[in-house]
């Protein structure tokens, strides 16, 4: 009986020293996004002498691996206008068939599509005018397209 | 347990960190150049007015050089009178 009750008390003692503990693993996948421009010959060859309507510059593709919302803002150096010196040409651009607000630079908020890359149009508009009307040389701009994952 | 705690803390903060250097590189901006141009172009005209002439000339770029006719030297705009003389020719020399 005495060593009955010993064995039992030793069982006891092993068992209340047990103990447990955990670790946790994680794995984390930064944020990526991308955004490219394919500029077409015509971009950098506008006559402004000639009305163009909607005429396609350049395709715009984007791409995130976030599950998230993500944005993209298209803006102008020169605020929308083609600038040779002080002197300046107005145009106006759409982007994926979207009006953009050069002034002051437009956001679009893209709906999530981890891994899949989306192109978009870019189209310029003006209203030629005679050359007498302008000073001869080149107009110039610069556009910028920014992707930002939210 | 301690041990559990602080290895919690210190993924906590681990996580922290990546997610805010994530956050920092999560942009990116690509550029559109755009160029327009327009040609240079020059026009003379010349009008007579009873007995009188007047030249002009039209250009839309800045030019060094002169406009002459039958030898006299014509600056554009200028109102010319030439009695008794008919003007054969226009020349215009653009350096």
């Amino acid at each position: 009986m005495k060593k009955l009750l010993t064995l039992a008390l030793l069982s006891s003692m092993t068992f209340a020293v047990t103990d447990s503990a955990t670790l946790n693993l994680q794995g984390t996948v930064g944020a990526v996004v991308d955004i490219s421009v394919a500029a077409l010959s015509d971009a950098t060859n506008l006559d402004l002498t000639q009305s163009q309507s909607n005429k396609k510059v350049a395709t715009v593709t984007e791409q995130t691996n976030t599950t998230t919302n993500f944005t993209v803002t298209v803006s102008s150096a020169n605020g929308g206008k083609l600038k040779n010196g002080s002197r300046e040409f107005s145009y106006s651009l759409a982007y994926g068939g979207q009006g953009v607000n050069l002034a002051t630079g437009t956001t679009y908020t893209r709906n999530p599509d981890p891994l899949n890359a989306n192109s978009y149009d870019v189209n310029i508009s003006y209203t030629g005018q005679a050359a007498a009307s302008m000073a001869a040389g080149d107009y110039t701009d610069v556009v910028t397209f920014e992707i930002a994952a939210n | 347990m301690k041990v559990a705690q602080y290895s919690l803390y210190f993924s906590f903060f681990i996580f922290l960190v990546i997610s805010v250097f994530s956050e920092a590189y999560a942009k990116e901006a690509s550029t559109l150049n755009l160029r327009g141009f327009v040609e240079p172009v020059f026009s003379v005209e010349l009008e007579s007015a009873q007995r009188s002439y007047r030249l002009t000339s039209q250009s839309n770029f800045d030019f060094y050089g002169k406009i002459e006719s039958d030898g006299l030297r014509i600056i554009p705009g200028q109102l010319l009178t030439i009695k008794n003389k008919k003007i054969k020719k226009i020349t215009v020399s653009i350096n």
